[in-house]
């Protein structure tokens, strides 16, 4: 175990996600003021990470092209333009820091993840790397220099120290927010000024829900600071540098206050650790009173294409007997009594994703050398998806064709629109997937157990291996799935797990019930799962 | 000291008393509008209930196209687009000045010099922040709440027309051309324009509208008078010249 992941544990440990104090950042995500200069094997190790952790979304030469990227939204950066958003200079530009800290904390409010399971060097040298794909000059030395604020408005945008918000300063800063930025962020910070707004690509955005507590930059006080005067290149939100000083020192503290820190803290996933309990009964229902004796855990889920509103979380149990082990995950989906066709139809599923390797490949769907595990389950309507299928394409002609997921390319991958019958998994479109199913309308049991080491590699285990229970509910806005199988597996194509182990773990949620089309599902970043011995 | 001064004193005699200047000479025009005219409809001002206020007594239109008498048509900008030489020209002292007034860009359509002063003014007592996309300067999206009345930028690079805009009210909307010579001019409500101060010669202008694109001539100024070229757009671009 490495220094910085055990230290990675330890954090997660000493402060369950609910409970950190955000504002005081874990050190390794907030970068120390002297980065580790550019070296040439700094460079080459960037460049192998980039193309393992970040190609996917960004493209093999970071234009925002990834295999992956047309499911996101917002769209992933184009690295080599490097429009970027998150920048502390008054030239708009992003220093190493702002690099780092992007790379690092992911950008809550999009599918860009945070990079937990990467040390503090490896992260630089995704920052150097990143900086070598654009030609644009940066900004000279103010990111390696650490600090020091250039003279006027030049380099990087000096802040002045927190101001403590008084009864008197709090209105000073509420009519500064009220002349300055509700016209966009609304009276209240809701986002509900004025709405339909464009970024730059032509893309839909719109102001920030201040209340929500969502922040792409680091929710600091230095760091909103930065946020208001520089604005955030390439969307509306402008430049407030008429606000610079102790006015936006007013403003940014302000708006902090608008969310709590847990609010925040819950837009940020770390690493955390599943305990698989050891018991002699297990449960194999999502209902079985068993599950009250496994501790809880709770991980973000982040949708891919962004809605606001989507389920953000989803808690996860699991335990074992020694022979058998039972997973079980719910989420809450608020929506769902929409009309019939859309809140019952096959675009419900949940799959949990397992690579036996604690520093696990890339969460899209393993790498040759790190082939990853998943169990998915959809639920009942996918059997008949042929005829369900039809109903939809009447109902909704252009509707999302990648709510149907395709497990034989990740979770991350998923088939374009109009591609349903070539690119959609063999177990939609024929009968293979019916096998499972139970005819209670309540209690679904559906699973597969796919394999797959890299893009366009996944395949489903033999029939003669498929072995994983599943049974899904779905009572008053919430949605469990127990997932069930016996531990270890002596085929080679499928998850030996030995109590005692530690194996790396993912989960991915579709939502099908929302009225919306694409990109309905819901990823978290990678964890671990311990198995007591 | 003195021979820093010196030659400059004398290169300046030399430009004043230099024989052989042509008086320059200038290209003035109309840009009208054929076939029947598309009506502009007025401009859902709902987002923001102080622009309503400021435009009860007429509703504001859109300007994508503006016609005047006998189908002139205003914001069309014309540049000398060949046949000038190479040279740095003076810069003007004065400023362009964009101004947002009841909601609205003014003037719609600006050229304006590489370096020279860009002032925006804002006389609305509201926010608005000014957007600009121009793709080789740099992109510019500065707030101006209520209390900043001005604010000045400039441009680094010649470029083709870009717009401005203000995300708080979509529909206000200005254009903008950087141009490293002074040889532009936008129509008024009249149609016509003027390029003064050119020396004689041959030379292509083109014609830009926002919505109906580009149109080009060539043209022979001679000698301290004015060339005529006219301009007349319809909705149908002309066939390309191929
Ligand atoms: C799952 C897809 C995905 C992966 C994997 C991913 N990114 Fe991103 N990235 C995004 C998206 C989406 C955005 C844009 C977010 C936004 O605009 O809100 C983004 C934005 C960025 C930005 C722009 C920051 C800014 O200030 O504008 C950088 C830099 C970046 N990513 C680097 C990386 C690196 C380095 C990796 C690999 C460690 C990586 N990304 C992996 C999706 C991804
Ligand atoms: C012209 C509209 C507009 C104005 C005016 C505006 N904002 Fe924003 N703001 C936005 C938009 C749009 C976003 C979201 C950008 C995105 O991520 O696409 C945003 C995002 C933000 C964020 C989130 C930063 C982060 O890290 O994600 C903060 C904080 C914020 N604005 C504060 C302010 C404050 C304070 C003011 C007034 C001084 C202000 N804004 C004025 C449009 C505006
Ligand atoms: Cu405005």
């Amino acid at each position: 175990m490495t220094r910085r992941y055990r230290a990675a544990c330890a954090y997660a440990l000493a402060c369950g996600i609910f409970l950190c104090i955000p504002g005081a950042y874990p050190e390794d995500l907030l970068p120390p003021a002297a980065p580790p200069p550019s070296t040439p094997e700094l460079l080459e190790r960037g460049g192998l990470l980039f193309a393992k952790e970040c190609a996917a979304c960004h493209g093999a030469e970071g234009r925002g092209d990834g295999p992956a990227a047309y499911l996101l939204y917002p769209k992933p950066r184009n690295l080599v333009d490097g429009d970027f958003r998150i920048v502390s200079t008054w030239e708009r530009l992003p220093t190493d820091q702002d690099l780092f800290a992007t790379i690092s904390r992911g950008m809550p409010g999009s599918a860009m993840p945070p990079t937990p399971q990467l040390s503090a060097e490896d992260r630089w040298g995704l920052v150097h790397y990143v900086k070598s794909l654009s030609p644009r000059a940066w900004p000279g030395g103010i990111g390696a220099s650490g600090a020091a604020a250039a003279a006027g408005n030049q380099g990087l945008i000096a802040v002045p120290p927190v101001p403590e918000l008084t009864q008197e300063t709090r209105e000073r800063a509420a009519k500064l927010f009220a002349d300055g930025c509700a016209a966009c962020h609304g009276t209240t910070g809701r986002g509900d000024g004025q709405q339909a707004q464009f970024d730059s690509d032509g893309f839909p955005t719109r102001p920030r829900d201040l209340t929500k507590g969502i922040y792409k930059g680091p929710a600091t006080h230095e760091s909103v600071y930065r946020r208001i005067v520089a604005g955030i290149p390439g969307t509306p939100m402008p430049m407030s540098d008429w606000a610079s000083g102790e006015q936006a020192a007013l403003l940014a503290q302000y708006v902090l206050e608008l969310s709590s820190r847990e609010q925040r803290a819950a837009y940020e996933p770390r690493r955390e650790t599943l305990t698989a309990f050891r018991s002699d009964h297990i449960p194999g229902h999502p209902d079985s009173r068993e599950w009250q004796s496994a501790a809880p855990l709770s991980l973000r889920i982040t949708p891919l294409w962004w809605r606001d509103d989507s389920a953000d979380r989803v808690t996860v149990r699991a335990m074992h007997d020694g022979s058998e082990i039972a997973i079980q995950l719910v989420w809450t989906d608020a929506t769902n009594d929409h009309t019939a066709i859309r809140a019952e139809d096959f675009r419900d599923a949940a799959a949990i994703q397992m690579s036996p390797n604690t520093a696990p490949p890339f969460i899209g769907m393993g790498a040759k050398d790190s082939p990853v595990n998943i169990w998915m389950w959809k639920s009942e309507r996918q059997a008949s998806l042929e005829t369900a299928f039809q109903d939809i394409e009447t109902v909704y002609p252009n509707i999302g064709i990648d709510s149907y997921p395709n497990p034989e390319t990740s979770p991350l991958e998923q088939p374009a629109r109009h591609a349903l019958t070539l690119k959609s998994a063999p177990v939609f479109v024929t009968g293979w997937g019916a096998r499972n199913i139970v005819s209670d309308p309540t209690y679904r049991l559906s699973a597969e157990d796919l394999n797959a080491r890299g893009f366009g590699t996944l395949s489903a285990c033999p029939l003669e291996h498929q072995a994983i229970a599943a049974i899904g509910r779905y009572d008053t806005s919430t949605y469990s799935v127990t997932f069930k199988r016996s531990l270890r597996s002596a085929n080679d194509d499928q998850l030996d797990l030995k109590p005692g182990a530690t194996v790396s773990i993912a989960f991915a949620v579709w939502d099908g019930s929302n009225g919306d089309r694409d990109g309905k599902k819901s990823v978290t970043i990678w964890h671990e799962l311990k198995i007591q011995p | 000291m003195c021979n820093v001064h010196f030659p400059a004193i004398a290169l300046g005699l030399a430009l004043l008393f230099a024989p052989g200047f042509a008086e320059a000479g200038n290209i003035t025009g109309k840009v009208t509008f054929e076939g029947p005219a598309p009506e502009m409809k007025p401009i859902a001002l709902s987002a923001d209930a102080s622009c309503v206020a400021m435009h009860t007594d007429k509703p504001l239109l859109s300007e994508v196209l503006v016609l005047g008498e006998g189908q002139s048509m205003a914001n069309v900008l014309v540049s000398v687009t060949a046949g000038l030489p190479e040279k740095d020209y003076p810069l003007p002292s004065e400023p362009v000045v964009l101004t947002q007034e009841g909601c609205r860009y003014a003037p719609h359509v600006i050229g304006i010099r590489v370096g020279q002063t860009l002032r925006v003014l804002n006389p609305d007592g509201l926010l608005h922040n000014v957007h600009s996309a121009p793709k080789s300067n740099t992109p510019l999206n500065k707030a101006m709440p209520k209390d900043l009345l001005e604010l000045e930028t400039v441009f680094d690079k010649q470029e083709e027309p870009f717009p401005f805009k203000c995300d708080i009210h979509p529909w206000m909307q200005a254009w903008c051309a950087v141009f490293d010579h002074p040889y532009f001019s936008v129509t008024g409500a009249d149609g016509t324009f003027a390029i003064t101060g050119l020396d004689p010669g041959d030379y292509e202008i083109t014609a830009w509208h926002e919505r109906l694109g580009k149109r080009t001539a060539t043209v022979t100024v001679a000698e301290a008078t004015d060339a005529n070229a006219g301009f007349v757009f319809s909705k149908t671009p002309p066939a390309s010249p191929k």
